[in-house]
């Protein structure tokens, strides 16, 4: 038998009553199904509201599915022994502020059954892989967005998990904090770690994810590796360097001649942001001015 | 998030099914601690019309107790404040949220039965007759009180012993003493009661007519018991006083010791000195009795038969001051007193006694004249020195005692105290 | 960083067992839970009992004997009843509502930890909280009782001094009856009896509040209905009695007393306190009954919140 996939979700329906009384519903997720293989960094994009932190939820076995299953690793997310596998930092997480770093990383290092010297040593050396060592006594109290999201990334892979489920990361993260998040997600590749990420922006999620899914109003719209999504079937890039406007002429000229059809043509842009912007529907007027030219 | 109906339906059927299993546990645990006297029966239902809301709340939180304790505490600004009523409804909360509590019954009675008894005593905007109705009045609310609480607490000796004091004492202007009589002795009959219960019993018996002779069965049994916890010299007065009143009769016989201090021959040492204390005992016992001419007497004989101590003289000069019609008489033996080379001799009762009955009696009278110095004293325009003030006003305090006058005013014609002793029934 | 990140060796997954019931987890999160408290200064209240208490014993120095040991035992003992309700009712309701509104329920819930072991983790924080605090207030209050009643004898041996007795033996029996007096008063073991009680009554209170949080997502809710149920809940044997007792009712006022005393539990059967101050003496036998019902009260009401708590959507 083969290893099992970290995750596989299996057409899950989230639904949610809109109050308590009322029988009306409203589908946050609707008949989703996504596989992340082991050693995998997968990204799930969508605009807020969209259905990425419900999805995780259900991973987590924070919230039970509606319709369909998750697994980690083969077990089902119903099951706490789940969670023996995986890691989860939530969006904004607020851990007790009355902890210091390293009370902390005992605390959630104790919850997953670790103790002793190995717990210590493993505080140690994951505060100095997330860069906390120097604030590791003081508490959360008195910690910066960045720093709370670092403490959160080491909690979250303190029992060593072959899964880490990271919501918005880098949300209300200055830029220089971000990239530090980005390479200790670069480091838990590295180590073979399965990676779930949800995020809006894009340019990082391109940067570090193999796969991509882009959930739009609960369902899945597009999934794929980063090059099958980025690459369109019916359309050809030609990218030039120093291409006089004659040039750029004659080739349109060429393109009707053959009967293609002249697109775009400028400067190359994110293209992942692109394929975001056109699943979810979504155009900015400058960018239909773009297109139109 | 959200919790599923589902769940919470399970919860209230387990609650449910768990509280049928429980019920009877916890049924057959409160009667087994009620009978221990460990968990308090609920409150009277009229309870809530007494509390506050808060309070309510706050006695059915297992906090009886300490608002018991804490109205406790309110009620004594208005204990000094004089304010009776609020006194005794603080008690009256205190009793009914423990009423096994007996001190609560105590204090609530002596607040009603002696503090305010004697405030309306000596309450200047009454009419006399209104005082003695008010005071006597709290007595008896007292006395009630006290009844209410031998309810809850049938084995309380103190209680009883409360009540019998209540009941025959010298401010209670309708004594029963047989009343007295028989609450004392189930106070001395009930577990922990002091043996002096019984003693007070035996002299509750003595004043009651028409019971001499059980009186005196009684008296002898514990002049005879050997114990000199139980034959005190208050015991050998009541027989010394039993006796003229007895029917010649077996057993009626003074005891032979008692015989030779009476007839004051072959006396011991110790038995002299014992004599000087009985016939003060006596005297006093007479004066408690308000016999006063009987007590002037006694002390008379012993001024007389004991060399004529100077203690002795004033007592007789006190006790005649007190019998209607022997004013004369008592004023001639207090200004003797009061000019005595002995220093003793005057004393405050003394010149109180004088001032009476300068003001009340001979005022204006030819031959009658207050010592200047006392004069000053009692004068409200007066120039004293420190230590003058101090003797004026404790004077004054002894004068107001007495009379029950707010300040010494001469009152002729003649109108005799509001004295209390005056109204017993000989 | 990077540097030091990778000479960290990329470890394989360390092989667990998962363990369905973990008492490290309940201590961890216990544990937890009582540092927070204590660094939330629930501390400091003790430094208002101690006041309280010392006031207590000095304020009313010109009452009997058994008045002043009376008021300084009851002022002592309501006010770690009430200390212990706070501890039991806020401790409780603040936590679990915060836990969810900061998410910090989310990163623990997503670590192998069964809902049960987070509600016995709180729930034993919090008791363990109240048992400290109990422990402090005890020997405080011990102290303070043991220092007035030896005032108290010393002050009445003095003014037996001035009194005159007709025997060395009259003389010797009035100090015994003072000393006795004040002895039945004062310190004695019994008192612990009414401290326990009202530690017990504070846990029972604590699974009242933990399972009305597990109900309600808001920490007003929990504390207001958790002092509903308190006030209920003292009612509750007067419920009983009249469910159970003799003579024609109606259908609905016996399912009012019948519901009540079904559902809620009798929070009077705890309150021993007055009777202990009063001099009475609670025998073991009392204490062990009354221990099983707050073990009873405690395994229905913690079940109940678990049904609730273990299917909520967090």
């Amino acid at each position: 038998m083969s290893a099992p996939p970290a995750v596989s979700i299996q057409n899950l329906t989230r639904q949610f009553r809109v109050s308590s009384f009322k029988k009306e519903t409203l589908t946050a997720v609707d008949n989703v199904s996504l596989e992340v293989q082991a050693g995998e960094v997968y990204g799930l994009i969508g605009p807020n509201g969209s259905g990425k932190s419900t999805t995780m939820k259900v991973l987590l076995g924070l919230l039970r599915p509606t319709k369909g299953r998750c697994a980690i690793f083969g077990r089902d997310s119903a099951r706490v022994d789940s969670r023996e596998d995986v890691g989860f930092l939530p969006e904004n997480p607020y851990f007790y502020k009355h902890l210091t770093g390293r009370e902390t990383l005992r605390f959630y290092g104790r919850l997953c059954g670790l103790g002793g010297a190995a717990l210590t040593a493993r505080i140690r050396e994951l505060l100095d892989l997330v860069d906390l060592t120097a604030a590791g006594d003081r508490r959360l109290a008195g910690y910066s967005k960045g720093m709370l999201q670092r403490i959160g990334l080491a909690q979250a892979i303190i029992h060593q998990p072959r899964l880490v489920v990271l919501d918005e990361p880098t949300a209300g993260v200055d830029p220089a904090g971000s990239r530090k998040i980005r390479d200790l997600i670069f480091e838990l590749k590295r180590r073979g770690i399965s990676v779930i990420l949800s995020s809006h922006l894009l340019e990082q999620v391109q940067e570090v994810c193999d796969r991509i899914g882009i959930i739009f109003r609960g369902k899945m719209v597009r999934e794929g590796s980063l090059a099958e999504l980025t690459k369109v079937e019916d359309q050809t890039e030609i990218l030039l360097r120093n291409a006089p406007p004659a040039l750029l002429e004659a080739i349109k000229e060429l393109a009707a001649q053959h009967g293609a059809e002249w697109i775009s043509g400028g400067h190359p842009r994110t293209t992942l942001e692109r394929i975001f912007l056109e699943a979810t529907g979504y155009t900015s007027p400058e960018t239909k001015e773009y297109i139109k030219s | 998030m959200k919790i599923r109906w589902k769940s919470f339906v399970i919860a209230l059927l387990i609650i449910i099914a768990g509280g049928v299993v429980r019920l009877p546990l916890e049924q057959a645990y409160t009667k087994e601690m009620r009978k221990q006297q460990l968990l308090e029966t609920p409150l009277n239902l009229s309870m809530r019309d007494e509390l506050g809301q808060t309070f309510f709340i706050a006695v059915l939180g297992g906090f009886r107790s300490a608002v018991a304790s804490i109205m406790e505490l309110k009620s004594i600004t208005a204990w000094q404040n004089s304010n009776w009523g609020v006194v005794d409804q603080y008690y009256s909360i205190c009793t009914r949220l423990q009423p096994r509590e007996e001190h609560y019954w105590e204090s609530r009675a002596w607040h009603l039965a002696a503090n305010a008894r004697d405030t309306y005593l000596w309450d200047s905007m009454l009419s006399e007759t209104g005082r003695h109705a008010q005071g006597q009045q709290y007595v008896e609310k007292g006395m009630d009180v006290i009844r209410e609480g031998l309810r809850y607490l049938p084995e309380s000796w103190k209680l009883w012993d409360r009540l019998g004091w209540y009941a025959s004492m010298p401010y209670n202007e309708k004594p029963d003493h047989a009343a007295a009589a028989e609450a004392y002795a189930k106070a001395a009959a009930l577990p922990g009661g002091r043996r002096f219960l019984w003693r007070m019993h035996v002299y509750e018996v003595a004043k009651i007519p028409g019971r001499e002779r059980e009186a005196w069965d009684k008296l002898l049994a514990l002049y005879n018991s050997g114990d000199d916890l139980d034959h005190t010299i208050s015991v050998d007065a009541e027989l010394l006083l039993l006796h003229p009143k007895l029917p010649r009769e077996p057993g009626t016989a003074l005891p032979e010791r008692l015989e030779r201090i009476a007839a004051d021959r072959n006396l011991s040492e110790g038995e002299k000195k014992q004599s000087w204390a009985l016939v003060q005992r006596c005297g006093d016992r007479l004066v408690e009795n308000a016999d006063f001419a009987a007590a002037a007497d006694y002390f008379a004989n012993a001024a007389a038969a004991r060399g004529g101590r100077g203690f002795y003289r004033r007592l007789h000069a006190y006790a005649v001051a007190r019998i209607p019609g022997r004013e004369r008489e008592a004023w001639s033996k207090l200004t003797e007193l009061y000019y005595s080379p002995n220093i003793l001799d005057r004393t405050l009762t003394v010149e109180m006694e004088l001032a009476r009955l300068y003001l009340r009696v001979f005022y204006g009278q030819p031959g009658f004249l207050l010592p200047p110095d006392l004069a000053r004293l009692i004068n409200p325009d007066r120039e004293l020195t420190e230590a003058g003030k101090n003797h004026s006003a404790e004077l004054l305090r002894r004068y107001r005692l007495r009379t029950g006058e707010s300040s010494p005013v001469p009152r002729p014609p003649i109108v005799e105290s509001p004295n209390l002793q005056k109204l017993r029934p000989r | 960083m990077s540097e030091s990140a990778a000479a960290v060796t990329p470890s394989a997954p360390p092989v667990r067992r998962h363990r369905s019931f973990s008492p490290a987890r309940i201590l961890t999160i216990a544990g937890g839970t009582f540092t927070q408290l204590v660094r939330m200064k629930v501390f400091s209240f003790m430094a208002l009992f101690a006041v309280l208490v010392i006031g207590a014993s000095f304020a009313f120095a010109d009452l009997k004997t058994e008045q002043e040991l009376k008021i300084l035992k009851d002022l002592s003992l309501a006010a770690m009843s009430l200390f212990c309700t706070l501890f039991a009712i806020a401790g409780t309701a603040l936590l679990i509502p915060k836990d969810v509104e900061d998410r910090t329920l989310y990163t623990i819930l997503c670590k192998p930890v069964p809902r049960l072991e987070y509600l016995l983790g709180k729930l034993t924080g919090v008791v363990w909280l109240i048992f400290i605090s109990l422990i402090c207030m005890d020997v405080l209050f011990c102290g303070v009782l043991h220092l007035k009643e030896k005032a108290i004898v010393a002050q009445q041996r003095e003014n037996l001094e001035y009194r005159t007795f007709g025997s060395q033996e009259e003389h010797e029996r009035a100090i015994a009856e003072v000393t006795e007096l004040a002895a039945k008063q004062g310190l004695r073991w019994d008192l612990q009896a009414a401290v326990y009680s009202i530690f017990l009554k504070a846990v029972v209170l604590g699974v009242v509040a933990l399972l009305m949080s597990a109900v309600a997502s808001s920490t007003l809710f929990t504390i207001m209905s958790s002092l509903a149920i308190m006030v209920i809940g003292h009612a509750q044997s007067m419920a009983r009695d009249y469910l159970l007792g003799e003579g024609s009712q109606g259908v609905m006022s016996r399912l009012v007393s019948g519901a009540v005393a079904l559902i809620f539990p009798d929070f009077k059967s705890f309150d021993v306190v007055d009777a202990v101050v009063m001099g009475d003496s609670v025998p073991f036998s009392s204490l062990a009954q009354m221990t099983g019902l707050a073990a009873v009260y405690l395994t229905l009401y913690m079940l109940a919140a678990w049904v609730i708590f273990a299917d909520k959507e967090l």
